[in-house]
């Protein structure tokens, strides 16, 4: 299962940078290498989720950031929410 | 500039009321019912970040016509710290189009296609939009023009084919409580008033540069005027039950039945709103993209369209590991995060702008 799911990102991203690649003039280095970074960032990011699919993710970021206001705000809105 | 398309006012109008209102009917009317009760009607009409938005943006658009705001940034700040928020931008709009993907497989799993694994829907609609958004802001604003005339058809059809069943005691008493009730149930309809910053993106491509303020005024009017019908209709529907339902509005869309002949439209509800959110994804996957390749410095945004598609793809699995948490997230500190990204940081270059004009203004006499 998870080396089917790992060829078809594999396959995907070849597939994203072959096409793009031969589109690309060849004095475009730079998105050439834009482009390559993006799919290698991708694929990382998909093989590290097909084995732990519970990763910590960027909500979890965000939510840590703002963890005192969001706190602040259910505690007011459920003394709120408590009146008849 | 890397885009070469041209939008006129109208189309930037309508791609921005499409790209707000989709997520916000859905589901809205259930996170405001929590704290605003039978004043879920009146929250809409708080939209304080709404105007103060459409202001802020507005005056940045008349300073420096031909930036959008990651650009304005790199002009205010300097190289290094610009180059920086410019990564904050365009990360958190592939986070935020992320949740808004997952929301979109979410509502339509869980009332559709019961058997549909995740990553067709997601895989499907992505390689859509990226086609879409591949053709450049053109294409989006076209099929803007073309999908708003068929949702406000379709949204009528709904509204005046449920009002034989609408019970109007459901909103009494208005305002028992006072105002606050309705205050902070418009606490979470900030976050898609907020959502109206990214016209700052699209404003650089207008051809029509004097009727950009008229439009983007008229799109809040317009934003706000959808909420408050879609909120009160579903009020006089559903009355206490409101809050008990993920998307209320699927309900009432279920619940249409005229003459036993015209039953079962959430198929039609499920079709405008696939639209709609086809024009909201691919709108906040173009400021992505364009953010993007700014931030890069590349001459052309298209060659990472497909692999900025898969990445995205990518988070919208990894935002969340169910709807519930990340719909507790959705009216928590998300909202909290996009409140800073989209009001209080443009406010702040507003007035680092405004100074430093100030400053040279008086410089310039001496």
């Amino acid at each position: 299962m998870e080396f089917a799911s790992i060829l078809g990102i594999a396959s995907i991203l070849v597939a994203i940078a072959v096409l793009e690649w031969r589109q690309l003039r060849a004095d475009q280095r730079k998105e050439r290498f834009a482009m390559i970074a993006l799919c290698i960032a991708g694929g990382i990011l998909a093989v590290l989720l097909v084995y732990n699919r519970e990763m910590a993710g960027p909500t979890q970021l965000i939510d840590a950031m703002y963890k005192p206001l969001a706190d602040a705000f259910e505690q007011w809105s459920e003394e709120r929410s408590l009146q008849p | 500039m890397i885009e070469k398309g041209k939008i006129s006012s109208s189309q930037l109008a309508k791609m921005m009321y499409l790209a707000i209102i989709p997520t916000a009917i859905l589901t809205s009317p259930g996170i405001t019912y929590r704290y605003a009760r039978q004043d879920l009607w009146i929250s809409p009409l708080w939209a304080f970040t709404g105007v103060i938005v459409v202001l802020v943006m507005l005056r940045l658009y008349r300073l420096f016509p031909k930036y959008n705001l990651v650009q304005i940034w790199e002009h205010a700040v300097g190289r290094i710290a610009g180059k920086t928020i410019g990564a904050i931008y365009w990360i958190f709009y592939l986070y935020i189009n992320s949740v808004i993907v997952r929301e979109y497989g979410e509502f339509v799993v869980g009332s559709f296609l019961l058997n549909t694994p995740f990553i067709v829907l997601l895989g499907s609609m992505v390689l859509v939009c990226a086609m879409a958004v591949r053709g450049g802001v053109e294409i989006v604003g076209r099929f803007a023009d073309l999908f708003l005339p068929a949702f406000l058809i379709l949204f009528l059809l709904i509204i005046v084919s449920i009002i034989p069943d609408l019970n109007i005691a459901q909103m009494l008493p208005v305002m028992g409580e006072g105002v606050m009730p309705s205050i902070t149930g418009a606490f979470v309809l900030q976050l898609w008033l907020s959502e109206l910053a990214t016209v700052s993106f699209l404003l650089p491509y207008v051809n029509d540069q004097h009727r950009a303020g008229y439009s983007i005024w008229m799109t809040l009017v317009a934003i706000i005027f959808t909420l408050l019908v879609s909120n009160l209709i579903t009020l006089l529907l559903l009355g206490n039950l409101t809050g008990s339902y993920t998307f209320p509005f699927l309900i009432l869309a279920r619940y249409i039945n005229l003459q036993e002949f015209f039953t079962r439209l959430e198929s039609l509800f499920m079709a405008i709103w696939v639209l709609c959110a086809f024009v909201k994804i691919c709108v906040f996957y173009y400021v992505t993209v364009i953010g993007a390749a700014q931030w890069m410095g590349l001459s052309d945004y298209r060659p990472i369209v497909w692999p900025l598609g898969f990445l995205l793809t990518v988070f919208s699995f990894w935002v969340a590991p169910n709807y519930q948490e990340m719909a507790h997230a959705i009216s928590t500190s998300i909202v909290f995060a996009m409140l800073t990204m989209f009001l209080v940081l443009p406010v702040i270059l507003l007035c680092i702008v405004s100074l430093k004009q100030r400053w040279k203004a008086d410089e310039i006499p001496k």
